[in-house]
This record gives C-alpha cells, sequence and structure tokens, in this order.
C-alpha cells in the first residue's frame, strides 16, 4: 500500500470501525483459544504428568512374586541391560487405629530412590516406630501429625510377622506419584477399599523377603509417559526382565522349600517341647498326689498312736492313784512308830537326867576333893619356897661380912644396916611359918585320902547305872534309825511317786501337743489337698488350653506340610506402569479430554469463519461507493482490496495471538485444574505453547477470514465504477411459501407476517444465525448429553441392568459341602432377600481376528437370572432370554468384534481352552464385556458341568452403614475371597462425574461465548442494514419496546429454528463424542435425557434474550433522522 | 386567537465545544387548522430541523411549541413517540416504504399502532392504489410509492401531515399529481398539511407560505386565493 492516502484511510477504517475490528478479533482469538486450547489440554496434562512421574522418578516396572522377591532376584535384575535404578520394598495392607478410626492401609517401605514422596508437612521416620501417612489420611480428617497408629494384621499372618512394632508415630505427611488420584484402591483388608498409604522405614517390616522391586529403565525418563514410544521401549525391558522370571522363580522355590522344611522342624520341635512340658506337669501332678496320700496315712498312723498314748495314761494314772494310796499307808505306819520313839527316849532321857545328876554330884565332891588335893600341895609348895627364902636370906646375911672386893666379885650388892634388919627380920618371921606348917600337913593328909576313897566308890555305882542306861538308850536309837530309814524309804517312794506323777502330767502334755500336731497335720494336709487339686486344675486347664493349641500347631504343620508339597513354583508379575491405577485413569481421561477436543473446537472455528466472512462482506458492501470512487479515480483492484485483506489479515492475526496465548496458557489450566479435583496431587500444570496447535489453528483462521475478505471484494470489483456508484436496489420484498398457506398465513399476526418476510428476506443471516445459534444449543447439549452418558452407566447399568446387590466372591478349590454350607448361610441370612450362584471367569473373545478381554457369566438358574441381570436389546427393548443353545454377548463386545446375531465367535479362557459359540442375542450393557451362557450350554461347550464361583445378591438396603457390615461379615470366611457391592461401582461413575462437571462448565461458557458473539455480531449487520427501516417505525411512533419487539421477533424464531438445528447438531456430535471418546470397555448412554434439551434450550434462550437486551440499547439509539437520509 | 400550531421562539442549538450552532434561531409562527402550509427555504435554513420538532422527532433547545394546546416542548420521549403515532403523519422524501411489505402491508404497519385508524384498503383506494394494494415497494413507481407513504400517513388519522420535501425524489408531473393529492386531502378532510420544500414556486398553492432563511422566519403570508396545483408550472 504505497498510496499514503489509502493507507490513512485504512487506519481511519480501523479506528472508526472499531467494535468491527474487534469483533472479527475476538471471533477469531476464540474459535482458536478453542481450537488450540481444547486440542492441547490433553498434551498438556500428559506433560504435566509427565514432568511429575519423571521429578519423583516414578518407576516404570515393578516386579511382583507370588511369592514374595529376595535379595537374589534384585541382584539379578540390576544385570539386565537396559535397567537403570532397582529398588526393592515392602508394601503390606494393613489395618490401622487411629483413635476411633479403623482404616485400611497400604503400608510400606520408604523409597529411597524411586517413586519419591513429596513431603508437606514435617519430616520422613527416621526411627522404629515412625512413620509418614498419606496426605489423603490428613485430609479425610482421620490422623494429624504426631498421632500414633497401631498396625495390625487383617490376614493369616501375625502382626509380628509383618511389622516389628505395632505402633507408630506420624512425624510427617506427603504424596506419592503411586496416588495422582483421590482413590487409593481396593484391597483385602477393613472395608475393601484402602483408605491410603503409611511409610515405614525398611527396617521395620519384620518379612522375610520383599514383596516388590521398582525398576526404572535407562533412557525412559526423556520418553514421553503414555505415548506409544515410552510404552514400546519399556515393553522391550519388561521382556528382558521377564526372561529371567524361570531362573529366579526355581531359585526361590528352593529357598522356600527348604525354609518351609525348617520351619515344620522347627514347629514339630516346639510341639514336642510343649508336650513335654505337660507330660512334666501331669507327672508332677501325680507325685504331688501320692504324697498327699502318704501324708494321710503317716497321719492315720499318728493318730492311732494317740489313741495308744491316750490308753497307756489312762492306765498310768491308775497306777499312780494305787501307788498313792499304799504311800499314804506307810507314812501312817511311819507317825505311829515315830510316836513310840519319841516316848522312848523322854524315859531314857529322864534316866539320863537322873544319872546327869548323880555324876554331878560326884564330880562335884571329886572337884571339892581336888580342890582340897591343890591346897595342900600348893601348901607343900610354899613351904618348901619358904624353905628357900630362910637359905638365901641366911645366906645374904652370912655374905655381907666378906670385904667390898669380894662382894662386887660375887655380885652380890653391900645392903646397908636397915636392910640388913629388915632381912634379919623376916628371916624370923619365915622360921616361925615353916614350923606351924609342919605340924599341920600331915592331918590335912589323911582327911583327904578318906575322901578319896568315898569318891571312888560312887563312881563304882554311877558307871553301873550308866551301862545299863547305855543299853537302853541303844535299844531306842536302833529303833530310832529303823524309823528314819523307813521314812527315808517312804520319801524315795513318794519321791517316785511325784516322778511318776510328774512323768504322767509330761506324758499328758506329750499327748496334747501330739494331738495338736495331728489337727495340725490334718490342716496342713487339707491345704496340701486344696493346693492339689488347684494344681490339678491348673493342669488341667493348661491341658485344655494347649492340646488345642498343640492338635492346631499339629495340624498346622501337616497343613504347612501338605502346603509345601502342593506349593508350586513361584511366578512373577513383571507390571509395567500400565498397573498402576492412578496412571491409567489419568491417561484415559487425558484421552477423553484430547477426543472431546478432536471436534468440539470445530464447531467454533466454523462458525467464527463465518461470521469473519459475513462481517467482510457487509463491510465492502457498505464501502460500495467508496470502492466505485477509487476505481473511478483509477486506483488498481489490488490497492482497493489491499485495504479489506489487510483489515482482515490483522484482525485475524492479532485474534489469532490472542487466542493461541489464552487457549493455550489458560484452557488447559482451566480443564487441568478440573481434573485436579480427581488428581490433588499433580503438583503443576504445565502448559506450553503447542508449535503444531498455534500454527494450524492460526492459519486456519487467518485463511478464512482473509479469504472471506477477498471473496467480498472480488464480487464488488467486477463491477463498474458507475454501478457502484449508484445505490444497490434494496432487496424486492418477496412472497414467502408460507402466503401459499392462506388458512395459515391469514391467522398470523400481522407483526409475525412482516418477521416471516424479513427472515425469508435475508436468506445469509438466516443460516448463518440459525449455524451460531444451533451451534451453541449443541455445544450445551453435548455438555449435558455427556453427563446424561456417563449417568446412564450408573442409573442404567446399576440400576436397570445389573439389578443385584452385592456379589460374594467365593474360593473355587472349596469342597461342595463348605460351598453349600456357605451358600445356604447366605441365602438364609435376613439381610438378604435373594441369592443365586453363578460362574464367572474371564476370557478372550475373538472373532474376525479381534481379541476382546471379558468375562464369562453362566447363572445357575438362567430363568432366574431376571432377578439379578436383565438381558434386553437396547433398540428393540426385547428380553432376550439364555434358554437356547447359544450365547448372549453385550453390545460393545459386539461393536467391537463386528459380530451380529447368528455369527459365531471363539471364548478362550487360556491358549488350550477354546470353544466356539454361536451368538443369540446383543445385550444392553454398559461397562465390562460380558459373555452370558446357560449351564447347559456351557457344559455342551466345555464338556463338563461350571464350577460356581460367585454368588449373586439382593439385599434390604444399599446403606453404606448396612453393606459395610454386611461386608465386614462376610469377607471374614475364608471361602469369599471378595465381597462387591454394586452401589460401590455406581459410586465410582458419580466420581467420574464429578470432572465432568466442570467440562460441562467449559462447554456452557463456551457455548455462551459462542451464541453471544454470533448473535451480536449478526443483529449488529441486521440492525445497521435496517437503520433506516427502524428510524422510519419510529417516526411512525413505534415505541422503543415495539421496536426492539420488531427486531427480536426474528431473532426469537430464528433461536427456535437455530436451537432445532441445534437439536439435530448436538445429538450428531454427542454420538461422535460418546463414541470417540469412550474406552474399550465401556459403552456410555447413546442418549441424551429431556432434561438436558430443556436446560439446553433454556440456557440458548437465556443467551438469546441477553443479546436481544443488548441490542435493545443499540436501538433506542438510532437517530430518526436516519430516515431523512437518501438511500445509498 | 392562538393557532392549531403555535411556535414561540424556538431554538435549536448545537454545542459542538466551544462553538454554539443555532440550526434554528429563534422562530415564531401560527397556523390555523384545516390550512395548507408550505415552508420553503434554501438547504440548510432550518426548515428540517423545525419540521423535526413539529414532528416530534426532535426537541427544540429554547421556546415553545403547541400543537392543538398541547405544550409538545415539553414532552419527555415517550410522550413525544405517543404524539407521532396519535397526532402525527409523516411523508418522506424517499417514501420510507418497508420492502418487505406489500402496499396494503406497509399502510396497516402504521395502522396496528394507531388508535383510531382508518381502513387501509379504503385509504389506499383514496389515493388512487386500489389496483396496487398486494403489490411490494419494488414494484411501484415512484410516485406509486409516495402514494403509498401519504396513504400509510393519512391511514392513521392525524392531526398534522408534515411532508419533508415529497416531491424531491420525483419527476415532475407525478410530484405534481402527489402535491394535488396533498392539496386535496387538505381540502376535502380538513387536514392540516405541512409541505417542506426548496422549491419556492409551489408556494402559492398554500394557504399559509412561511418563508425561513438563517434559522429565522424571513416571511410569512396568508394566501386569500390559493391557486390549485395544476394551475402551476416550474
Amino acid at each position: 500500500m504505497k498510496k499514503r492516502a489509502l493507507r490513512k484511510d485504512f487506519y481511519m477504517e480501523v479506528k472508526k470501525t472499531r467494535n468491527r475490528f474487534l469483533s472479527i478479533l475476538v471471533i477469531v482469538a476464540l474459535g482458536v483459544a478453542f481450537f488450540s486450547g481444547v486440542r492441547a489440554s490433553n498434551p498438556d496434562m500428559v506433560l504435566s504428568a509427565d514432568a511429575f512421574y519423571d521429578e519423583t522418578r516414578l518407576m516404570d516396572i515393578r516386579v511382583l512374586g507370588t511369592l514374595g522377591v529376595t535379595e537374589e532376584d534384585v541382584e539379578a535384575i540390576t544385570r539386565v541391560e537396559g535397567v537403570e535404578t532397582v529398588e526393592p520394598g515392602y508394601s503390606v495392607d494393613m489395618l490401622g487405629d487411629v483413635g476411633e478410626h479403623q482404616l485400611a492401609l497400604q503400608v510400606m517401605s520408604v523409597p529411597q530412590k524411586l517413586n519419591q514422596i513429596t513431603l508437606r508437612e514435617g519430616r520422613f521416620p527416621q526411627e522404629a516406630g515412625e512413620c509418614l501417612a498419606d496426605t489423603r489420611l490428613v485430609d479425610k480428617g482421620f490422623l494429624q501429625v504426631g498421632d500414633t497408629i497401631r498396625l495390625k494384621s487383617d490376614s493369616e499372618e501375625d502382626t509380628a510377622d509383618l511389622v516389628r512394632e505395632t505402633e507408630y508415630v506420624v512425624v510427617g505427611t506427603g504424596f506419592s506419584p503411586l496416588y495422582l488420584s483421590l482413590d487409593r484402591g481396593t484391597t483385602k483388608v477393613g472395608s475393601g477399599s484402602l483408605d491410603g498409604f503409611l511409610l515405614l522405614p525398611g527396617d521395620s517390616f519384620a518379612m522375610e523377603y520383599y514383596t516388590q522391586i521398582c525398576v526404572t529403565a535407562e533412557g525412559a525418563r526423556e520418553l514421553r509417559s503414555y505415548t506409544e514410544d515410552y510404552d514400546s521401549f519399556v515393553d522391550r525391558l519388561v521382556e528382558r526382565i521377564e526372561a529371567l522370571e524361570e531362573e529366579q522363580c526355581k531359585l526361590r522355590y528352593a529357598q522356600i522349600q527348604q525354609e518351609g522344611a525348617e520351619k515344620i522342624a522347627e514347629g514339630e520341635e516346639e510341639i514336642a517341647e510343649g508336650e513335654e512340658k505337660l507330660a512334666d506337669a501331669r507327672a508332677e501332678l501325680a507325685d504331688g498326689e501320692k504324697k498327699l496320700s502318704d501324708a494321710e496315712e503317716e497321719l492315720a498312723d499318728a493318730r492311732a498312736e494317740l489313741a495308744d498314748g491316750e490308753a497307756t495314761l489312762a492306765e498310768k494314772e491308775q497306777e499312780l492313784l494305787d501307788a498313792r494310796a499304799e504311800l499314804d499307808d506307810g507314812w501312817k505306819q511311819l507317825t505311829e512308830a515315830k510316836e513310840k520313839l519319841v516316848e522312848g527316849t523322854r524315859k531314857i532321857e529322864g534316866a539320863y537326867g537322873e544319872y546327869e545328876a548323880g555324876a554331878a554330884k560326884l564330880s562335884q565332891g571329886r572337884a571339892q576333893w581336888e580342890a582340897g588335893l591343890a591346897e595342900y600341895e600348893k601348901n607343900v609348895a610354899v613351904l618348901e619356897e619358904y624353905r628357900q627364902q630362910e637359905a638365901q636370906l641366911q645366906q645374904l646375911l652370912q655374905a655381907q661380912q666378906l670385904t667390898d672386893q669380894e662382894l662386887s666379885a660375887l655380885g652380890i650388892p653391900r645392903l646397908t644396916p636397915e636392910e640388913l634388919a629388915a632381912y634379919e627380920g623376916q628371916l624370923a618371921q619365915l622360921t616361925g611359918g615353916i614350923a606351924q606348917m609342919e605340924a599341920a600337913l600331915p592331918e590335912a593328909k589323911r582327911q583327904l585320902d578318906a575322901a578319896e576313897a568315898e569318891i571312888l566308890a560312887g563312881e563304882q555305882e554311877l558307871s553301873e547305872g550308866k551301862a545299863l542306861l547305855d543299853a537302853y538308850n541303844a535299844q531306842i536309837e536302833q529303833g530310832g534309825s529303823e524309823a528314819i530309814y523307813a521314812e527315808r524309804d517312804l520319801e524315795k517312794a513318794e519321791e517316785e511317786w511325784a516322778e511318776g506323777q510328774e512323768k504322767l502330767e509330761d506324758a499328758r502334755e506329750e499327748l496334747l501337743e501330739g494331738r495338736q500336731r495331728l489337727t495340725d497335720a490334718e490342716a496342713e494336709l487339707a491345704d496340701a489337698r486344696a493346693e492339689l487339686s488347684r494344681g490339678k486344675q491348673e493342669y488341667e486347664e493348661a491341658a485344655a488350653e494347649n492340646e488345642p493349641k498343640i492338635a492346631d500347631a499339629k495340624e498346622k504343620i501337616v497343613d504347612a506340610k501338605r502346603e509345601l508339597s502342593e506349593l508350586e513354583q513361584p511366578e512373577w508379575y513383571v507390571l509395567d506402569r500400565q498397573y498402576i491405577q492412578t496412571y491409567v485413569e489419568y491417561g484415559q481421561d487425558a484421552e477423553r479430554i484430547g477426543a472431546i477436543g478432536e471436534w468440539f473446537p470445530a464447531i467454533f472455528f466454523l462458525v467464527a469463519a463465518l461470521v469473519c466472512l459475513t462481517t467482510m462482506t457487509r463491510m465492502v458492501e457498505e464501502e460500495r461507493t467508496q470502492i466505485g470512487t477509487l476505481k473511478a479515480l483509477g486506483y488498481s483492484n489490488h490497492a482497493i482490496a489491499a485495504k479489506y485483506i489487510l483489515y482482515a489479515l490483522v484482525s485475524s492475526v492479532a485474534g489469532s495471538v490472542a487466542g493461541v496465548l489464552v487457549g493455550e496458557r489458560i484452557l488447559p489450566l482451566v480443564i487441568i485444574n478440573a481434573y485436579r479435583i480427581l488428581y490433588a496431587n499433580l503438583p503443576e500444570v504445565l502448559t506450553p505453547l503447542d508449535v503444531n496447535y498455534s500454527l494450524t489453528s492460526s492459519a486456519l483462521a487467518i485463511l478464512c477470514t482473509t479469504l472471506a475478505a477477498l471473496a467480498a471484494c472480488y464480487k464488488e470489483l467486477l463491477s463498474v465504477p458507475a454501478a457502484l456508484m449508484r445505490p444497490v436496489a434494496p432487496k424486492a420484498g418477496k412472497r414467502v411459501f408460507l402466503e401459499r398457506l392462506p388458512f395459515l398465513w391469514k391467522r398470523l399476526n400481522f407483526s409475525y407476517k412482516a418477521t416471516v418476510r424479513n427472515l425469508v428476506r435475508y436468506k445469509k443471516r438466516f443460516f448463518m444465525t440459525i449455524f451460531g445459534i444451533g451451534g451453541c444449543m449443541a455445544l450445551l447439549l453435548v455438555g449435558f448429553g455427556l453427563k446424561d452418558s456417563i449417568l446412564y452407566i450408573g442409573t442404567v447399568q446399576f440400576g436397570e441392568i445389573r439389578t443385584y446387590d452385592v456379589s460374594f466372591g467365593v474360593e473355587e478349590d472349596g469342597e461342595p459341602e463348605e460351598q453349600d454350607a456357605l451358600f445356604a448361610g447366605i441365602s438364609g441370612d435376613a439381610r438378604l432377600t435373594s441369592a443365586m450362584w453363578a460362574r464367572e471367569a474371564s476370557l478372550d473373545v475373538e472373532a474376525g481376528g479381534v481379541i476382546k478381554s471379558g468375562y464369562l457369566l453362566v447363572p445357575q438358574d438362567p430363568k432366574g437370572l431376571e432377578d439379578y441381570i436383565h438381558l434386553r436389546n437396547r433398540t428393540s427393548r426385547e428380553c432376550l432370554s439364555l434358554a437356547d443353545s447359544r450365547v448372549v454377548i453385550t453390545e460393545k463386545l459386539a461393536k467391537l468384534l463386528g459380530v451380529e446375531p447368528g455369527d459365531r465367535i471363539l471364548l478362550k479362557e487360556d491358549e488350550t481352552r477354546q470353544v466356539e459359540a454361536q451368538i443369540s442375542g446383543i445385550a444392553e450393557n454398559y461397562f465390562l464385556h460380558y459373555v452370558y451362557m446357560s449351564p447347559s450350554v456351557y457344559e455342551e461347550l466345555y464338556g463338563e458341568a461350571p464350577v460356581y464361583n460367585a454368588i449373586y445378591g439382593n439385599t434390604l438396603s444399599t446403606e453404606e452403614a448396612f453393606e459395610e457390615e454386611l461386608r465386614r461379615d462376610y469377607t471374614r470366611l475364608e471361602a469369599v475371597s471378595n465381597v462387591t457391592f454394586v452401589s460401590t461401582m455406581a459410586q465410582r461413575v458419580a466420581d467420574m462425574l464429578k470432572s465432568m462437571d466442570t467440562i460441562i462448565y467449559v462447554l456452557v461458557i463456551a457455548a455462551g461465548l459462542l451464541a453471544f458473539v454470533v448473535l451480536y455480531n449478526l443483529n449488529n449487520i441486521n440492525v445497521s442494514e435496517r437503520k433506516r427501516e427502524l428510524a422510519t417505525l419510529k417516526v411512525l411512533g413505534f415505541f422503543d419496546g415495539e421496536v426492539s419487539a420488531y427486531v427480536n421477533r426474528e431473532n426469537v424464531l430464528l433461536t427456535v429454528f437455530g436451537a432445532g438445528a441445534g437439536v439435530v447438531l448436538g445429538r450428531l456430535l454427542h454420538r461422535f463424542i460418546i463414541v470417540t471418546a469412550e474406552i474399550d470397555m465401556l459403552m456410555f448412554g447413546r442418549e441424551i435425557e429431556g432434561k438436558s434439551y430443556v436446560y439446553s434450550v433454556l440456557l440458548t434462550f437465556l443467551f438469546s434474550m441477553i443479546v436481544n437486551g443488548v441490542m435493545h440499547f443499540k436501538l433506542k439509539k438510532i437517530d430518526m433522522v436516519e430516515s431523512m437520509k437518501s438511500v445509498e | 386567537m392562538s393557532g392549531f400550531v403555535e411556535l414561540r421562539q424556538v431554538k435549536k442549538l448545537y454545542r459542538m465545544g466551544e462553538v454554539t450552532i443555532p440550526a434554528v434561531d429563534g422562530v415564531d409562527f401560527e397556523i390555523q387548522k384545516g390550512e395548507f402550509v408550505v415552508i420553503v427555504g434554501p438547504s440548510g435554513a432550518g426548515k428540517t430541523t423545525v419540521l423535526n420538532i413539529l414532528g416530534g422527532m426532535d426537541t427544540c433547545t429554547e421556546g415553545t411549541v403547541l400543537v392543538d394546546g398541547e405544550d409538545i416542548s415539553s414532552y419527555r420521549n415517550r410522550q413525544l413517540t405517543a404524539y407521532r403515532r396519535d397526532e402525527i403523519g409523516f411523508v418522506f422524501q424517499f417514501y420510507n416504504l418497508v420492502q418487505n411489505l406489500t402496499a396494503l402491508e406497509n399502510v396497516e404497519l402504521a395502522l396496528q399502532i394507531s388508535r383510531d385508524p382508518l381502513d387501509a384498503a379504503q385509504v389506499l383506494r383514496e389515493v388512487g392504489l386500489s389496483q396496487r394494494m398486494d403489490n411490494f415497494p419494488a414494484q411501484l413507481s415512484g410516485g406509486e410509492q409516495q402514494r403509498v407513504a401519504i396513504a400509510r400517513a393519512l391511514a392513521k388519522n392525524p392531526k398534522l401531515l408534515l411532508c419533508d420535501e415529497p416531491t424531491g425524489a420525483l419527476d415532475y408531473n407525478t410530484g405534481k399529481a402527489i402535491l394535488k393529492l396533498l392539496q386535496d386531502t387538505c381540502r376535502e378532510k380538513g387536514m392540516t398539511v405541512i409541505v417542506i420544500t426548496h422549491n419556492s414556486a409551489i408556494a402559492p398553492m398554500a394557504d399559509r407560505v412561511i418563508r425561513i432563511k438563517n434559522g429565522k422566519v424571513s416571511q410569512m403570508l396568508l394566501n386569500e386565493h390559493p391557486i390549485p396545483v395544476e394551475e402551476i408550472e416550474w
């Protein structure tokens, strides 16, 4: 555009027609946004998940063994080519008690390398007794960090065989890439569905083997999950790991056999020990009894002895009494004798007195004699002395004549003359006394001699008396001593008696003591007896307790032996990510979005293109005069067309850019965020711009708009300038088809006649509007219809087709009696109204080279099946029976296999068991594939009677608590492998619908936007084309409301037609999306509910009304002066 | 005695930023009931604005407009619309027929909102279109279209018939015929007809001629003896 004037004109045009420019921009943006945004949602979903998987290093492969996996297996797998990381781990489902909640938990070891946990709160467990809990458990309000969980086993195995401690403190919470969604899957423990996982440090597990080995493939991280590339890449590694299976399993088998044998030996030993202990106890008890009886015997002896003793005592007492009497007699005699003796003694003593008196007189006489004698002798002595003293005095007196010298020599003193005088006096006296005395002394001598003779005679007499007395005395004394002897004897006897008495007392005391001892002994014995009986009781109790235990243990050992012998070689399951529920579900959801995104935005696109076309055409038409003028001025067609093409180009490019940005950034975010209700753990949503979708959608949008502009110009540019300068002759009014039906036309209100004519007059606008509104209606219908279709699975599949309430899976290898008992128990349960045996087995169905997995279902009573499962054809509503020799298969299966009634299909349970059956009917079914046949057909086909392994039942109530109780009661039974409630499956469908709600909101909003843009745009064109007419109406005195009504009446009619078209379009699109989006094992409902039509119509009208409301104000602004202007 | 239509010091001012441009700058005139009035003036003199104000399509900035004793200058939008639909018949230069409706339907379009309408077919017969009633505007000549427009205006049985250059898009003879129709309508039905034109030549046919120049009434004549339109040449 080299011409400046034209350039200026272009800018002015854009400025002046801002609204038109923007409306093209917006519709292009919308179209591009929806087209690229919805399409990008699938790859964005995959990408977001893949980034999360890579970041947390989600395992590519998991190896499980039917008998666990070992360190050796880990090593073997590590050596496999292409294996990057190998991490063995534990995983076991257990029950956990926290407060009043009982939870079914998947207890796993804390992963170190793979499937890394994202910590949300707290820390990882480090010590024994610590654990990390699933955030889901916290979110559901079961527990919080700091709580303690008590784990217990809910299977045959002891808790202690699984984990070392039973109580664990929650030290943190986190989420695992294994669980993107809220569902934690199913389990055999507790209520049957897992509440969450719990992570313990690896060494908290007491198991002897790992339960799984997680593996990542080298190079798999670079590949995008959910892609063919990734799947086939991992598949190759799966095959390589599977190649190890046989050898490793053989090893494992041998190991288990050995371990088992050891354990059995151990167990047997233990049993022997136990039995021995019991025998010992029994022996001890017998011993005790013997001792007791001995003691009793002894006691009896003692009692006899005591009795003897007592008899002897009585005898002795009598003896003692006799002795007493004798003794008393003796004493009496003694006393008498003593009295006599005393009298004799007294007499003798009298005689002795007389003798004494005589003796005394005699001795007195003798004493007088002696005294006389003594005096005589003394007088003799005195005489002598006198004689001597005379001699001496004489000598002295003689000596005094001598000299002094001689005196001193003799030693005699010299006497004085006085002294000599004294001495001569004394000598004279002395010579007189001597003479007297010599005269008296011979007399005295004769007297004394006479007295002496007398005395001697007396003494003679006395000694004779005395001899007599002494003889008598001797006699007495002898009697006395005799008495003394007797007394002494008596005393001795007395002493002896006393001794006897004493002894008797002692004996009595002893006897008493003996009796006491006896009672004591008896008491002791009673005690001992009591003890013994207690001991016996204890023994019996212990025996009662232990014997069954031992018997049990024995039985167990027998079982174990049998099991060991029956033990089959273990198998490995090498599972890729397709076996992670959440991974698969997420993938399916992404695919579903992809399917919706495949065609759904196309409507938008088409409408956007049409709106652009109309708008551009109108623009060119409006500028007809100007085009003519420019042509007349000599501008080339190119130069003139460039303006309109540029106009379209600029607006559509701008719109595309905005659309790509908004669409690919925001739409996937909205959609994925909607899915995050289900996949709460997805941490981050990645919405990169997708080059492919961006470019294709932009290119398409720009091309459409620009070509529209070109097409519009082309027509005008062909005309000559003069023609262009003349106003276009107004389109002539035409009679419409309806007028040919006068009976109808006449009945029409005048206003409607005008409306009908107007509608027919602007055909392009008519179809465009109908298409726009129809698109809006179709989108709404698809949205609500999708919900209906999915809901259909719940309402029809579980409400009309599979009408039973519960199914019990029964172990196939049980004894017939056991099974009969179980069935009797179930059908006798008052909570169930009816029950029926059936065989359920998974099998592959093949027809025309297509193989699909399904289930074989053989009801025991084909006629009674009606109470549990309704077999009917969806379209003809005809009930199907299993009466003839053919089978009934379900609709989706028939469709996938491309078979019809009468065709033959191959039923394969495995490679070796294949049978061919003919189809008699196709049954309506929405979930999984089934092949139904009667027992007789089964027998005919397989050559044996079916083994029933499921019991279908109808219950009184479908309340959660009721079902929970029922489930708990029956999962306990060993013969029951699972209890499944139809309501649970219905609930899962309902959960699936939750994410659909958001999709529906997106669709409603999209539909609303579409309706708005289309209606607004077309109305705008309509009004601008008819400005003059409307202004005239105003001049004629039409009120604003009447003017609006005049225009809106057309819109309402168009909306009605559009809605009608939308129903058709919506049904087609709905059917298309449903068929595209549904996965193999599902069949969505094919019908849209009446309710959804009503909602869609109401919403469409609401949108239309809103646009009409906006138009009302626009109409109000039309100036009546327009009516004065000349026709352009 | 005041007139059937009375304009007193009617002004219409357009404010363009600082400047005030008067489209009508104090117009005063009276019209008696049953008169055939021609308002004449050069292009841009403000005659269309006066007509718009009189027809209730526009409001005056200042002054009073009395029609049959009612002060329409004080009317609100809705009152003005009611005034238009009940009291005014309008004939446009370009007929402004609804292309999609037949002649009869175009008349009926007006009638369906009218309080006291005449019979559409009768009115069409009166304007000489008894044969063309079921034709669409595109099938009619200009004169015929204008007759339909006049019929549409008359059928409402208005108090005032306002015509904006009714002959502007017509050839001489047809124009004359239309003017005659208008004059006859005035005479025969006692309808008050106001015709706006830049063509002074037709002034003699009017009872009252109002000349407008630069937004003011420059002259107002009462024609004691109006000349029938057939006798006027231009």
